[in-house]
């Protein structure tokens, strides 16, 4: 099974075998994001394909030794979620933070390759964050709000909001910078 | 040693700044190796975050409607677009305003006779608002490029086929020579992005960069030194450029 640098220059060809197969591979990735951000089956569809026709046209464009194909996808997807946000009349975003154990719930089986065991890791550093700061997190990364939106959604003072941005930002970087690795954890 | 721009970076990072405080931090990101390194901590952190979500099986019908779609779609064919971008009139009196502001921080000594820097002047007035109209788009992206002395920002929405370049250092050239910013296309050829002159120390030049198609599928750009009637590829020696990287 061709690695996914190896798919992209195919794709990058024109082939739509291989565009294909990273479409069987990372559909359930895409579509999660999607529907994690839009939270409507109908955008987040239609943002999962234009993620993907945009990977068809792109194809190019995209340097293997800048990063990993899927990460490039998820942040394709990020973009056009965002952008969709600004265009249709938006869901209202969510006014408490969702229980990250059930909404990151997808690695759990993941292999232990470095990177995987840093995922986890970033989860659960976002799963301890205190609620107040992790929810304008969740709601600058996943729904597109600036500090200030995030602060009349919530009705707390913007200077409130950026604090708690920069303490749980600072404590996600700082888990991501040590070593992944938890002993309590399992 | 902490400064007060590093508490903006993983606001910034996820695109949850303020325009003014965004310009103003990529302003000061374009020279500050430390934010620059945990800004890079902080991108592995956003990236991170895209790789949490759990992961859900599109419709089966999904496939074979993109399948039909892929039709409609040949290379280097750019995707139908939705995003209306308007919002720049709103922001005209800001842009004016600080447009004004560069000019003066950049030509204040300048006592030549201003009908001679009239055209350079309307130039860097255009580049100027422009970058601030593309600042406020939040789905605009910066790239960073240093090169010893010379350091710049390369401002760009992908839907848009026009950016800007602010770069800090370039050294003057003789009246025969130009810069010429080349954009590097899909299929290996180079297009004329913009061709420009600074013929004292100017700190600051912000050029507006014309590309073919937009800027989302531009690889890269680099600039060189050119006669100042510039030429059909590049010739001189390579000043500075980067690799554009587009799913930031």
């Amino acid at each position: 099974m061709p690695d996914d640098a190896t798919l992209m220059q195919q794709v990058a060809q024109g082939d739509r075998r291989a565009f294909l197969s990273l479409y069987d591979r990372y559909a359930a990735r895409v579509h999660g994001l999607s529907m994690r951000m839009l939270r409507d089956a109908m955008s987040a569809e239609e943002v999962t394909q234009d993620a993907f026709l945009r990977l068809w046209t792109r194809a190019q464009t995209f340097n293997p030794d800048r990063g990993k194909v899927l990460s490039w996808l998820l942040a394709i997807t990020r973009r056009l979620a965002l952008d969709r946000f600004r265009l249709d009349s938006r869901v209202p975003p969510p006014a408490e933070s969702d229980n990250p154990g059930e909404d990151f719930d997808g690695l759990a089986d993941e292999s232990s390759r470095t990177e995987e065991a840093r995922w986890r890791s970033l989860r659960f550093a976002l799963a301890d964050l205190p609620a107040e700061q992790r929810l304008p997190i969740e709601l600058a990364f996943y729904h597109g709000l600036s500090q200030r939106e995030i602060a009349e959604h919530l009705r707390i003072p913007l200077g409130t909001v950026k604090t708690r941005v920069r303490l749980g930002m600072d404590k996600l970087r700082r888990a991501w910078t040590t070593d992944p690795i938890h002993p309590g954890r399992r | 040693m902490a400064h007060k721009e590093q508490q903006l970076l993983g606001a910034y990072v996820m695109g949850a700044l303020d325009s003014d405080e965004r310009v103003e931090l990529e302003a000061h990101l374009g020279t500050c190796h430390e934010c620059q390194a945990e800004l890079a901590e902080y991108q592995q952190v956003t990236e991170g975050l895209l790789h949490l979500a759990t992961p859900v099986a599109p419709p089966s019908g999904l496939k074979a409607s993109m399948t039909a779609r892929l039709a409609g779609h040949p290379r280097s064919i750019r995707s139908p677009r939705r995003t209306g971008l308007v919002r720049a009139p709103q922001f005209a009196f800001a842009a004016v305003a600080v447009a004004l502001l560069v000019l003066n921080g950049a030509l204040i000594l300048e006592t030549r006779n201003l009908a001679e820097r009239g055209q350079e002047l309307l130039a860097q007035q255009e580049a100027s608002q422009t970058a601030l109209a593309l600042a406020s788009y939040s789905t605009s992206q910066t790239a960073f490029v240093q090169e010893e002395r010379i350091w710049g920002t390369f401002v760009y929405e992908e839907n848009f086929p026009l950016a800007v370049f602010n770069v800090w250092g370039l050294p003057p050239l003789a009246e025969d020579e130009a810069y010429q910013l080349w954009l590097f296309n899909p299929d290996g050829t180079r297009s004329t992005g913009a061709l420009f002159r600074t013929t004292e120390s100017q700190e600051l030049i912000s050029v507006l960069i014309r590309s073919p198609v937009p800027l989302g599928e531009v690889l890269g750009f680099g600039v060189t030194v050119e006669p100042d009637t510039g030429s059909q590829s590049p010739t001189g020696p390579r000043i500075i450029g980067a690799d554009f990287d587009h799913s930031r």
